[in-house]
């Protein structure tokens, strides 16, 4: 009896695996091969040539490369870590059922809804040197005009600025469905112990969260990794390699010099970091738990 | 903050912060807005123009209407088209497999390992597949074609669909599909007349996730299609160039991309809150 | 309307046997209860018979076919859920009628049978109602009539008053009763509650642990249970159980001294004499005794039950409990003479705990 659901099973299982299989691993399989290879594509008539582990060792060598992996590193960190601060800290805010929360909710998750590409057009014009609302605004705090998308120092936190802008709602909301899912009992009891307000959130809104903390690192670890197509509308990688994020990179490597087989290999490189960052990060936090 | 008191100046910095941080949100989407309502040399004005003095709609008539801007109309189409299909395979394939993943029919291990292939997937950063797509398709001339990109998209959906619908599945009162089972349906017929009826919830959400996913993804999008089956996001890009920022054009653009992600959030936002009511089996 | 038969069959989880060697046949028509308290295998026995769960050895035979191997949507059973699982997408109308639709019944047909069936459970008015609107009561009724509605070999009931609170239970059971007494059908009807089993059932299985611990009417298993564990079980309130000694053919122990009957005489002769005993008794088996008894306990507390006095008493270790009417009103730490009825005394074997009277 049992046989018959176990052929349906695998029947409703076809349609997916399949298409996974061919939109997956199909092309990963093709890529991981041309990593071994040397081919450019802007060579007519060219053919692949056989040069085994040369573009991965490369890599290590490869300086713009490796520019590229600290600028989306460095990113990855201060736009993660200004996202939980603030996001937290609105988490809880809404918690508090102001009358303001319900209005705050809408608002809050358009910048989520508009694309990447629109929101970086959008902060192109605001951080823009000459007529941009941003420098209007630090007038008023005696700062002078800055430079921003065309200065190789300011690029970057721009760029951080605009990702928090667009993706705090992800913090926000899975931290505050986290929190709404404490009983209030606990802190009730906790006030009737004695333990003042900040115990109470060090030693229990803090732990409780930590299911839903981890679940919205994970996700940002590899969103913010990923960066493209907000850089892509608002510098372009620049000025000269100050916002080449690793994404641009590899798609300029295969995509405008036709490198195939480099930008193969640096792609399997770039998703092998993912990985053992994800990896890392959630034994990190298993053990964590555990030694409690 | 939940069910502790709080003393009024408390309340009030609260609510200065966070009136502050709405502002700080809120802002730039007016700017848009307004951005997108003023001509193009109204733009380059400092100090900037907060309420603009001449409010024209040219942006919007001249990327609808003329023709050199390229025709917006077929971009919509075509963002529409790829969009909805995305859905469409997506959950029908999506939900499909997770029904199979969220049974015990098949053994532990086997779905395990399935789940976990679909996790991984997840993780891969969009341009790892985006290079071999590129050269795959082009040699199946799929390139600039719908279909090209609707197999990207839902390849790239597909795991979020089965992950979420998965957890959707085994929050069902498992007795409702054994009461099924027992009036005669069988494996399909349950799915399609019980399981699917009562996971609207989860349909929904999946679908917002899905159109916000194919509606304004931009890397694929800009590779895998040049003129035929261009979408919108593409089109924006397309505006920047070193000369000249068409800051009127590429705003309305802006605006009118995000209307329908808004109109098909809320649509389907209460969608959810229709299918929670159905209650639970038992009082 | 078919007999069911179950053979050798067991179900294993891993290392735990929650279903052992289960053997017993269920006639045409025959109201049959699975008892037992919760964990003990018998709603993994009714998913069994239903098809839902395959028996890891044993064979199930639905009406005199072999039906291991059917599909529990073929096998023509209806199942009771204890939460009655209803299509909450449904109408009342539609979740009775859903099976028959499945079934490609004609649409005559299944309206007819729909609207009988909801008029003879007195809920033809709720058909264009969903779920979510219905009362606890009146949902158990529509998970009922979808059972009904479809004539099936074979009724399967899992607890389905459990959720009801207390009257509304009282009623239902009647009301059961007078169902499936009108109906004809042959019911499997799982619980954990004696009461239930004892009303309503043709016959009962007691199970503990996985294991059956005995076949028979309620009055078979209420008179002559075949162990301590069925003696304990069925009958509220409980029956006492005293250790006791039995020398000379006399029962003794703190506060009885009572004669054997020759019948218990042979009884404990052919069993093989061992000294130490559990005796079991009733409460409503225990008189107050106007004259003086070779059995005297001392009241402990008088529970006032309203129809009767619920007394109990102890003397040294042992306590027990009796069923007074209210004319002798006893008080606490009186010292009373008590008789046993002996024609309804038990004995256990101390270790077995197998009844051996």
């Amino acid at each position: 009896m049992l046989t018959g659901y176990r052929k349906w099973s695998i029947i409703f299982l076809l349609p997916s695996g399949l298409f996974l299989i061919f939109a997956y691993v199909y092309p990963m399989v093709y890529s991981f091969i041309m990593s071994f290879f040397s081919y450019s594509m802007l060579i007519p008539g060219a053919k692949p040539v056989f040069i085994g582990i040369d573009n991965y060792l490369k890599i290590f060598s490869n300086p713009s490369f490796l520019n590229s992996l600290r600028i989306t590193f460095i990113f990855s960190i201060v736009a993660i870590f200004f996202e939980f601060i603030i996001g937290l800290f609105l988490a809880l805010a809404m918690s508090a059922n102001l009358r303001i929360t319900g209005v705050f909710r809408v608002f809050m998750f358009i910048p989520l809804m508009i694309a990447p590409v629109v929101a970086g057009v959008l902060w192109r014009n605001l951080f823009h040197s000459s007529y941009g609302v941003i420098n209007f605004f630090i007038s008023f705090l005696d700062i002078p005009p800055q430079i921003w998308l065309g200065s190789a120092q300011q690029a970057l936190p721009a760029v951080i600025v605009v990702e928090i802008w667009q993706q705090l709602p992800v913090f926000t909301f899975i931290l505050a469905a986290g929190i709404a899912s404490i009983p209030t009992e606990l802190n009730k009891a906790a006030l009737v112990d004695g333990c003042g307000r900040m115990r109470i959130f060090w030693n229990i809104t803090l732990p409780l969260l930590k299911p839903a903390v981890i679940v919205a690192f994970l996700l940002r670890i590899i969103d913010t990794l990923r960066m493209f197509d907000i850089v892509y509308t608002m510098t372009q990688g620049g000025p000269g390699t100050s916002t080449k994020f690793l994404s641009l990179h590899i798609y300029e490597k295969g995509l405008k010099f036709f490198d195939i087989g480099t930008a193969a290999a640096q792609s399997w490189f770039f998703l092998i970091i993912v990985l053992l960052i994800e990896i890392y990060f959630i034994r990190l936090v298993l053990r964590r738990g555990t030694a409690r | 903050m939940f069910g502790l008191t709080k003393s009024t100046v408390e309340k009030v910095l609260l609510y200065i912060i966070c009136t502050i941080i709405i502002i700080v949100v809120v802002f730039p989407l007016y700017w848009l807005i307004i951005t997108s309502l003023k001509y193009d040399i109204d733009s380059y004005i400092y100090p900037p123009q907060f309420f603009p003095v001449n409010i024209t709609f040219k942006n919007y008539i001249d990327i609808l209407f003329l023709a050199q801007e390229g025709n917006l109309v077929k971009y919509f189409l075509n963002s529409l088209i790829i969009t909805i299909s995305t859905i469409f395979l997506s959950l029908l394939f999506g939900s499909m497999a997770a029904y199979s993943l969220s049974k015990n029919y098949l053994s532990i291990m086997f779905r395990r390992m399935m789940l976990a292939f679909v996790l991984v997937i997840r993780i891969f950063p969009p341009i790892t597949t985006a290079i071999p797509y590129y050269i795959i398709l082009s040699k199946f001339g799929l390139i600039d074609t719908h279909i090209g990109l609707i197999i990207s998209y839902v390849a790239f959906s597909l795991p979020f669909t089965i992950w979420l619908m998965i957890g959707f599945f085994q929050s069902l009162p498992a007795e409702i599909e054994k009461a099924a089972t027992i009036d005669g349906c069988n494996f399909w017929q349950r799915f399609i007349k019980i399981t699917i009826p009562l996971s609207l919830p989860g349909l929904a959400v999946t679908a917002i996730f899905g159109f916000l996913y194919s509606w304004n993804e931009f890397m694929l999008a800009s590779i895998l299609t040049s003129e035929n089956a261009k979408t919108l996001p593409v089109v924006i890009a397309g505006f920047i160039s070193d000369k000249y920022l068409f800051w009127g054009k590429m705003t309305a653009l802006g605006v009118l991309m995000t209307i329908p992600v808004i109109i098909f959030s809320s649509f389907a936002q209460r969608n959810i809150v229709r299918g929670l009511t159905f209650g639970a089996v038992k009082e | 309307m078919a007999n069911l038969v179950l053979k050798n069959i067991t179900k294993n989880f891993g290392k735990i046997v929650a279903v052992n060697n289960f053997n017993f046949k269920v006639n045409d028509d025959e109201f049959i209860t699975l008892v037992g308290p919760s964990g003990c295998g018998k709603s993994t026995t009714l998913n069994i018979i239903a098809g839902l769960e395959d028996p890891t050895e044993g064979e199930i035979y639905i009406d005199n076919i072999f039906s291991n191997n059917i599909s529990p949507s073929k096998r023509d059973i209806a199942m009771v859920f204890q939460s009655y699982a209803l299509y909450p997408h449904m109408r009342v109308r539609e979740n009775i009628g859903f099976g028959l639709k499945i079934r490609r019944f004609d649409k005559k047909e299944i309206r007819k049978r729909v609207t009988e069936t909801a008029d003879f459970l007195g809920i033809g008015n709720l058909l264009d109602r969903k779920p979510a609107e219905l009362s606890g009561g009146q949902r158990q009724r529509v998970a009922l009539g979808r059972a009904i509605v479809r004539k099936p070999k074979l009724f399967l009931l899992d607890e389905p008053l459990s959720n009801l609170d207390a009257k509304l239970r009282t009623r239902m059971r009647a009301d059961l009763k007078i169902l499936f007494s009108d109906l004809k059908g042959t019911v499997v009807y799982v619980t954990h509650d004696q009461l239930e089993a004892m009303t309503l059932s043709d016959r009962m299985v007691v199970v503990k642990d996985g294991v059956i611990q005995q076949i028979g009417s309620p009055d078979e298993i209420y008179e002559h249970p075949s162990n301590l564990f069925v003696a304990e079980f069925v009958g509220s309130p409980s029956m006492n159980f005293v250790d006791v000694k039995i020398e000379n053919g006399v029962i003794y122990s703190d506060g009885i001294e009572m004669a054997l009957t020759k019948q218990l005489l042979d009884k404990i002769a052919t069993y093989g004499y061992k000294k130490e005993y559990i005796l079991g008794i009733r409460p409503e088996n225990i008189k107050i005794s106007k004259s003086e008894s070779k059995i005297r306990f001392e009241v402990e507390v008088v529970e006032n039950a309203g129809a009767e006095y619920i007394v109990h008493l102890k003397n040294g270790k042992i306590r027990i409990s009796l069923i007074s009417e209210k004319d002798i009103s006893p008080k606490r730490g009186e010292s009373l003479n008590l008789q046993f009825d002996v024609n309804k005394t038990h004995l256990f074997d101390i270790d077995t705990k197998v009844t051996i009277y």
